[in-house]
C-alpha cells in the first residue's frame, strides 16, 4: 500500500515535467524541422529574419491558422474537411455583402453563424446518417462554392459604408503594440481551441472519439450528438477565417480560399496529428502551420514564381505527409 | 536434457518502469513450463522479448547454447519459437484457411495462390488437432472463443519448436479449454515446447511440468509441479497469504425488483425472463455464444429488443442506445476490454472518468483536482499497477488494463452494473479484493449482473444464476442449493440436444 501511496504522490510532482517531456517526445520531429527551416531560410534570404518579414509571416499564416484549428478537430476525430476553401470565400462574399445593408459587427455575427450552421450541417449528415466525411464535405464544397459565385454574380464585392471600411481596415492592417490584429487574432483561436481540447469535456469526447469511437458510444455518451462539434467548429474557423481574409484583400471573393484544405490538411498532419484519430494536440497544429507559413514566405522572398511555387509546395506538402505517416505506422 | 532456451539476466525498462529486473530462466527441450505471477509482474514482457516483439535492456538468450540477438519477430519465428496472441490479430473478411495460411511462404507458386491446396492443408490442420471449425467460415462469423482457436492455428501451421500461450484461456470457456487442453498435450507428445501463461492456477497444475514464479519484474522462484499447494503457489506470487478468494455474500436483500426481463428477444436470443433484485449480484453463465453477452446488449440498447418487454423499476422501458441506458442509471462493463471498453491510446485517468464525466465537471468545464483525486483513489483501491495516472492504458500490463474496466464502471455509479468477465485476465490476489468491492456495492444497494465463463465465480459470488445455453435461459438455480453438476448439466444438455437433433 505504502508503494501505491508514494505513487500516486510522484504523479502530482511529476505533472508539469512529465507534459513537457512527453511534448518534447511527440513534437520532437515537427520542432526541429522548424528549427532547421528557420536557419536555412536565413541563410538563403538575409531579410528573413528581419522583423518587417516576421510581422508579414504572422499575417500570412492567420488563415490557415484559423482554419487549422477546425481541421484539427475534425481529423482528429478520424474525419476530414475538404469545404473549408469553399466555406472561406462564401464567409468572405457574405460578410462584405451583408455590410452593405445592416452594420458591420451584425454582418460579421449573421456570416459567422451562417459558416457554423454549413458546418454543423455536415456533421449532422456525417454522425446521423454515417456517411463518410470525405463524400459529404466534397458535396459541400460545391453546394457552398455554388452559392458564393451566384451572391456575387461571380465577381468580387465590396462593402461600401465608411463604418464597414473602417473595421475591416482596423482587422486587416492594424496594429495593437506593434502586433497585427490578425496575429492576436489568431493567437486568441489558438487559445480557445487548446482550451476546449485540454480542459472541457468536448476535448475529452473528442480524442475519445478519435481514439475508440466504440468505447466512448458504451460509456453512454452519444456520439450521433458530439460527432456534430468538429464539423461545426471547423464552420465557425472558416467563417472568422473568411473574415481574416476578406479584410486583407479588400474584396469579397469567389475565388478565394481555393486549395486551403490541402494546406490545413497538411499542417495538422506535420503537427502529428494522426489521420486514424485520437492522436495529436494543438501544438503540434501551430508548429506546422509555422513550417508550411515559411515554406510560402521563403519562397516568396526568392521570387519563385507562383507556378512552380505551386509545384514545389504540393511536392513538399505530400513529402512531409508521407513522412509523417512513416512514423505513425512505426509506433 | 538440454535446455533449449537459456534467458540470462534479462532486463528490460520502459522509462521510470523497471519492467524485468535480471530475469534467469532456463527451458528444457519438450517441456511445458508455466509462468505464472501478479499483474504487471513482467510475464508478457519477458515473452516479447523472447519473440523479438520487445528489446532487451541487456542480458543474453541462448537457443539451443548458441546465443541468439533477436531484433524483430521475424528471426525468432525462423527459430521456430511462436506466440498465441491475446488478441489475435484476424482479417475479418476472410475465410478461415485464408486467415491461417495469411503471411505464409509455401501460400503462393510462382505468384500464385494455390487455393485447393490452402484449403485441404488447412481442414487437415483443423481436423488433426480436433478443432471444430470449417476452413470456409468467414472469420468475422465466428465467436471470439473461435477466432481464439483459429489464431491458435496460424501458429501451428509452422510446426514451431517453442509455443508461447499468453492467457489463452482469459475469454474461453470450459468447451474451448477443453479443446485448447487437448491441442496442448497432442504438441507435448509431439516433444514441442511450450510456456503457458495464465491466472488459472488449475490449469496451471493441470498442464505444466514446471512453474516459473515471477514478481515486480524478478525471477522468484522455479517449483516442480508435484504435491504443490495451491496456497503455497499463490504465497509464492503475492509474497503474502490471501483471505477466501471469495468474500462472504451478501444475505439481506431488499424483495424489490429493479429489473425485470419478460420474454426478450433480439436478433440473437430469444425468450430470456428473469428478474434483478435491489443489491443482488446476479451471476449468468454459459458457454461462450450460449448467448450471455448478446443478453447483456440488449438490457444496455446496444441490440434491439424484437419481442418481449423490459421493466425497470416497474416500468416498461425501451432503450434506444446506450446513452438511454445509462440515463436510466445502467452501466455496462464489456467484455472486450481493447474493442469495446477502453480508449487505448488514452491516460488511465481520462479513461477512468469516462463514464461519468458531470461527476468531475461543472458546466462543461474539467475539475483537474476533483479528477485527480478521484482517479488517485481508484488506483488505489484496485491497486492498478502503473507509472502514474498519465500512463496510456495501452503501457499497462492485461490485468491492469482490465482493473482500469472496472474502475471506469465503478466511477459511473449505476444503480443497475453489469459486469461482463470483469476478472479475466486479473490475478488471485487483486481477484479476491475487487470480489470483496463488489460484495460491498451490493450492500450499498447497487445490483449487479455478474457474466461469467467460470462457473465457480459465479458460485462464489452470486445467490441465483441464471443458465444460458443456445440463446436462452435453459434455467435459473439457487446456487446454495444446487451443486455445480447442475449447472453444468444446464449449460452442456444443449451439445447432447443438438445431436439428438440431428440424429433424428
Ligand atoms: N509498452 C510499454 N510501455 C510502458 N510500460 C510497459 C509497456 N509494456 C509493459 N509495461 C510495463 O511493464 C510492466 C510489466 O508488464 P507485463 O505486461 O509484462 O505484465 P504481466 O506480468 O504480463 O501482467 P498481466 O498478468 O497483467 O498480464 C508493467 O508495469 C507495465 O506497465
Ligand atoms: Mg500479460
Amino acid at each position: 500500500m505504502q508503494n501505491y501511496n508514494k505513487q500516486i504522490e510522484k504523479q502530482s510532482q511529476t505533472g508539469l515535467m512529465y507534459i513537457v517531456k512527453s511534448y518534447l517526445k511527440t513534437q520532437a520531429i515537427p520542432l526541429i524541422v522548424l528549427f532547421l527551416m528557420v536557419i536555412i531560410s536565413s541563410f538563403l534570404s538575409p531579410v528573413f529574419l528581419s522583423m518587417a518579414n516576421a510581422q508579414n509571416l504572422v499575417v500570412q499564416i492567420a488563415l490557415s491558422m484559423v482554419v487549422s484549428m477546425g481541421m484539427f478537430i475534425v481529423i482528429l476525430t478520424g474525419g476530414i474537411d475538404l469545404s473549408v476553401g469553399s466555406l472561406v470565400a462564401l464567409s468572405g462574399v457574405l460578410a462584405a455583402g451583408f455590410m452593405r445593408t445592416m452594420s458591420v459587427w451584425w454582418a460579421l455575427l449573421f456570416t459567422i453563424a451562417i459558416c457554423t450552421f454549413l458546418g454543423a450541417f455536415t456533421g449532422l449528415i456525417v454522425a446521423k446518417l454515417k456517411i463518410a466525411p470525405f463524400i459529404v464535405t466534397l458535396g459541400m464544397l460545391s453546394f457552398v462554392s455554388g452559392l458564393s459565385y451566384w451572391y456575387t454574380q461571380s465577381s468580387p464585392i465590396s462593402w461600401r459604408t465608411l463604418e464597414g471600411a473602417y473595421v475591416i481596415n482596423f482587422i486587416g492592417s492594424s496594429k495593437i503594440f506593434g502586433i497585427p490584429v490578425l496575429a492576436v487574432i489568431w493567437v486568441v483561436m489558438i487559445l480557445i481551441t487548446a482550451f476546449i481540447m485540454r480542459r472541457t469535456i468536448i476535448g475529452r469526447i473528442m480524442y475519445g472519439i478519435g481514439g475508440n469511437e466504440t468505447a466512448v458510444k458504451l460509456s453512454g455518451i452519444d456520439i450521433s450528438k458530439w460527432k456534430i462539434f468538429p464539423y461545426a467548429f471547423s464552420g465557425f474557423c472558416c467563417g472568422l477565417g473568411g473574415i481574416l481574409l476578406m479584410s486583407r484583400l479588400g474584396v469579397g471573393s469567389p475565388t478565394s480560399g481555393t486549395g486551403l484544405e490541402l494546406d490545413c490538411i497538411a499542417a495538422v498532419v506535420i503537427g502529428g496529428t494522426s489521420f486514424s484519430g485520437g492522436i495529436g494536440n494543438v501544438s503540434g497544429v501551430v508548429i506546422g502551420v509555422f513550417i508550411l507559413g515559411i515554406i510560402n514566405n521563403i519562397l516568396d522572398l526568392l521570387n519563385v514564381p507562383s507556378y512552380p511555387q505551386l509545384m514545389l509546395k504540393g511536392a513538399i506538402i505530400v513529402l512531409a505527409v508521407i513522412l509523417s505517416t512513416i512514423r505513425e505506422r512505426r509506433q | 536434457m538440454s535446455p533449449i532456451i537459456e534467458l540470462r539476466d534479462i532486463d528490460k525498462k520502459f522509462g521510470a518502469v523497471h519492467a524485468l529486473k535480471k530475469v534467469s530462466l532456463s527451458i528444457n527441450k519438450g517441456e511445458t513450463i508455466a509462468l505464472v505471477g501478479e499483474n504487471g509482474a513482467g510475464k508478457s514482457t519477458l515473452m516479447k522479448i523472447l519473440t523479438g516483439a520487445y528489446t532487451k535492456d541487456s542480458g543474453t538468450i541462448l537457443i539451443d547454447g548458441k546465443e541468439a540477438f533477436f531484433n524483430d519477430t521475424i528471426s525468432a519465428k525462423k527459430f521456430g519459437i511462436a506466440q498465441v496472441y491475446q488478441q489475435a490479430e484476424l482479417w475479418p473478411e476472410l475465410s478461415v484457411a485464408e486467415n491461417i495460411f495469411l503471411g505464409e511462404q509455401d501460400m503462393s507458386r510462382h505468384g500464385l495462390v494455390n487455393w485447393k491446396y490452402i484449403f485441404q492443408k488447412a481442414a487437415k490442420l483443423l481436423e488433426k488437432y480436433n478443432i471444430p471449425i470449417k476452413e470456409t467460415a468467414k472469420v468475422k462469423d465466428l465467436s471470439v472463443a473461435s477466432q481464439q482457436l483459429v489464431a491458435i492455428a496460424k501458429v501451428l501451421i509452422r510446426n514451431p519448436k517453442v509455443v508461447i500461450f499468453d492467457e489463452p484461456t482469459a475469454v474461453l470457456s470450459d468447451k474451448e479449454v477443453n479443446i485448447l487442453f487437448n491441442i496442448i498435450r497432442m504438441l507435448k507428445k509431439e516433444k514441442t515446447t511450450i510456456i503457458y501463461i495464465s491466472h488459472r492456477l488449475e490449469e496451471v497444475f493441470e498442464l505444466s511440468d514446471r512453474i516459473a514464479v515471477m514478481r515486480d519484474g524478478a525471477m522468484v522462484t522455479v517449483l516442480e509441479n508435484q504435491n504443490l499447494a495451491k496456497s503455497d503457489l499463490i504465497a509464492h506470487m503475492l509474497g503474502r497469504h490471501i483471505n477466501a478468494l471469495y468474500p462472504e455474500k451478501n444475505t439481506v436483500e431488499s424483495d424489490e425488483v429493479v429489473l425485470e426481463l419478460r420474454n426478450v428477444s433480439t436478433d440473437k436470443v430469444k425468450d430470456i425472463s428473469f428478474t434483478v433484485k435491489k443489491g443482488e449480484i446476479l451471476g449468468i453463465v454459459g458457454l461462450v455464444n450460449s448467448g450471455r453477452t448478446e443478453t447483456a446488449r440488449a438490457i444496455y440498447g446496444i441490440d434491439r429488443i424484437k419481442q418481449g418487454e423490459m421493466l425497470l423499476f416497474g416500468k416498461p422501458v425501451n432503450f434506444k442506445s446506450p446513452t438511454d441506458a445509462v440515463k436510466h442509471g445502467l452501466f455496462l462493463a464489456p467484455e472486450d476490454r481493447k474493442k469495446e471498453a477502453l480508449v487505448q491510446i488514452r491516460p488511465i485517468r481520462e479513461n477512468i472518468t469516462l463514464s461519468n464525466l458531470k461527476l468531475i465537471s461543472r458546466f462543461g468545464l474539467c475539475n483537474m483536482q476533483k479528477e485527480k483525486a478521484l482517479v488517485g483513489k481508484m488506483m488505489q483501491d484496485l491497486r492498478i499497477k502503473a507509472d502514474s495516472m498519465e500512463s496510456n492504458v495501452n503501457t499497462l500490463s492485461g490485468g491492469n488494463q482490465q482493473k482500469v474496466v472496472i474502475a471506469k464502471a465503478i466511477t459511473a455509479q449505476p444503480k443497475i452494473l453489469i459486469f461482463d468477465e470483469p476478472t479475466q485476465g486479473i490475478d488471485v490476489g487483486a481477484k479476491s479484493e475487487i470480489n470483496s468491492l463488489v460484495q460491498r456495492l451490493g450492500r450499498e444497494g447497487m445490483s449487479i449482473i455478474l457474466i461469467s465463463s467460470e462457473i465457480e465465480e459465479v458460485q462464489g459470488m452470486c445467490n441465483r444464476i441464471v443458465v444460458m445455453r443456445n440463446g436462452t435461459v435453459a434455467g435459473i438455480v439457487e446456487s446454495n442449493i444446487d451443486d455445480s453438476k447442475h449447472i453444468l448439466d444446464l449449460m452442456y444438455r444443449s451439445a447432447n440436444d443438438a445431436k439428438l437433433q440431428q440424429a433424428n
